[in-house]
């Protein structure tokens, strides 16, 4: 099996763990996808496809198509999990495909909300190279393919909120402390009124899964791609600074025994839920980041996070079915890793 | 109220899931949210629902007769402002005086900057559909004052009448 994406950690790795950029397209002659059945959606796929493999050899070499229609259920949802496609997407198997690299890194979700929902995911804070590499095969496309475009609104999508450049930036960050302090919710609110999402990346949003958030432009329309870059990159920055200082003003004693509380519960636990270790993992990833510990990397730690969850599970092992089964697979082989 | 799974937490999530244009609704915990996996996320791309809630206390249906379809998919403005979802690329134009303050107030502005199209910035007729009716008459004001300036006045009163025209009708 080749190493995937999230397999390695990126620039400020401890705090940032990966950056994904979303270009949103439509192909000018054909109604958005909410207005397309299956047959339709399979005819657009195709397209897609075609026009991928025209392009640069390559390139071409590195992809495959996945008919959603042909994976088991839990194959689609682990993809799910993976960020690789989205939750709705997943669950609505019937003529809905997708276009994958090898390493994961780069997801073609193909009539989803727009025809094409480009996806470049990067370990680390990479705005910028993830930006490009999405350009890269968007112009390669547009090659072939010819996208929805006005003078006004720039590229068209089916929700107007994508408007413009249809670019979506987001990283996924760590933030323990400034979730212990309280401070996620006004951060949150400041973070809105200047165009920025800040929201859980599991669950809602008392509280996110494993400290996890994700932060992302609001904007598409009036802001050029490297501006709405920047500015995120700005912002991301200052948050990192936030939860900086906001583990300076936790007890020290407090952190250390927390990290290795949750190091010898997953070193030795025999059952263990997700949501269980979704908290311990966390304080592992904090740990590291504060340099308590060191035998774990965040490598390790990024491919638990992907791996341990449920459909993942079920879609790699069948014992992993029976949820009882399921947790106690998941301590076995986070032992496993961490040995 | 009880998670619908485990029956044994409280619920805090509400689950919607659409098949087939039925929707069904989910209550459920937190653990079981997230243990289903994909139902429990937050999509932070999903952004339909924020558009279908400005269009709710904006628009009233009952001005919007008689029914004005788009010639390509055939969505009327209720089609897109019940789904929350513009049909196709073409609606944009049509339903243009509609949209465009929509757009405005979802970002703040209603011009494109950033790439663009390779086909579609070579394209003028196409940009041509979406000028607003202060740029086209801003456009003929320029063209006037060149039709003067090269002295072919019956140009220019052609373009004058046509101005005219245009601001009464605005
Ligand atoms: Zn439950
Ligand atoms: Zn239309």
């Amino acid at each position: 099996m080749s190493v995937k994406w999230y397999e390695k950690s990126g620039d400020l790795g401890d705090i940032v763990v990966s950056t994904r950029i979303r270009l949103a397209r439509n192909l000018e002659q054909y109604p958005f996808p909410s207005r397309l059945n299956a047959e339709q959606r399979k005819v657009i796929n195709s397209l897609f496809e075609d026009a991928m493999k025209k392009g640069n050899s390559t390139i071409a070499n590195d992809f495959d198509f996945i008919s959603l229609e042909e994976l088991n259920p839990f194959e689609a949802r682990s993809m799910a999990e993976r960020h690789l496609i989205s939750p709705e997407f997943a669950a609505r198997p019937e003529g809905h495909g997708v276009i994958l690299n090898k390493d994961n890194s780069i997801a073609l979700m193909l009539c989803e909300e727009d025809h094409l929902r480009l996806q470049v995911l990067s370990p680390g804070l990479a705005l910028n190279e993830a930006y490009e590499l999405a350009e890269k095969i968007e112009s390669l496309l547009s090659e072939t393919l010819n996208f929805a475009f006005s003078q006004r609104y720039g590229y068209l999508t089916e929700c107007p909120t994508n408007l413009g450049t249809g670019l979506r930036a987001s990283v996924m960050l760590h933030l323990p402390a400034l979730e212990q302090v309280g401070g996620i919710q006004s951060l949150s609110k400041t973070l809105s009124k200047v165009g920025f999402t800040l929201r859980g990346t599991y669950g809602e949003n008392s509280g996110a899964l494993g400290a996890l958030y994700q932060l992302s432009n609001q904007l598409s329309l009036g802001i050029d791609e490297y501006t709405a870059l920047d500015n995120l990159k700005g912002i991301t920055h200052q948050v990192i600074e936030q939860e900086k200082a906001a583990r300076e003003k936790l007890d020290e004693m407090a952190i250390w025994d927390k990290v290795f509380r949750s190091y010898g519960i997953l070193k030795n636990a025999r059952i263990l839920s997700s949501k269980e270790f979704f908290e311990h993992i966390s304080n592992i990833r904090l740990g590291i980041s504060m340099g308590i510990i060191s035998d774990i990397s965040i490598e390790t730690v990024n491919v638990l996070s992907n791996d341990m969850q449920a459909a993942t599970l079920i879609s790699r092992y069948d014992e992993a079915k029976d949820s009882a089964n399921r947790d106690i697979l998941r301590a076995k082989l986070v032992r496993e890793s961490l040995k | 109220m009880l998670c619908q799974k485990c029956k044994k937490h409280t619920a805090t999530t509400q689950v919607k899931r659409t098949i087939n244009g039925i929707t069904e609704e989910f209550f459920l915990c937190r653990d079981c949210a997230a243990e289903i996996g994909f139902n429990g996320f937050i999509n932070p791309f999903s952004s339909a629902g924020f558009f279908s809630s400005l269009f709710n206390d904006k628009m009233d249906e009952k001005s919007l007769s008689p029914v004005k379809r788009c010639p390509k998919c055939n969505s009327s403005l209720s089609d897109i402002t019940s789904l929350g979802k513009v049909g196709c690329a073409e609606c944009y134009s049509v339903f243009e005086n509609s949209l465009s303050p929509l757009i405005t107030k979802i970002h703040g502005t209603n011009h494109h900057c950033g790439k663009l199209s390779p086909s579609g910035s070579a394209n003028e007729e196409k940009g041509n559909n979406f000028k607003t009716l202060e740029e086209e008459i801003a456009e003929l004001k320029v063209k006037l004052n060149e039709a003067v300036e090269s002295q072919e006045y019956e140009q220019a009163a052609v373009i004058r009448d046509k101005i005219k025209e245009m601001e009464e009708g605005k």
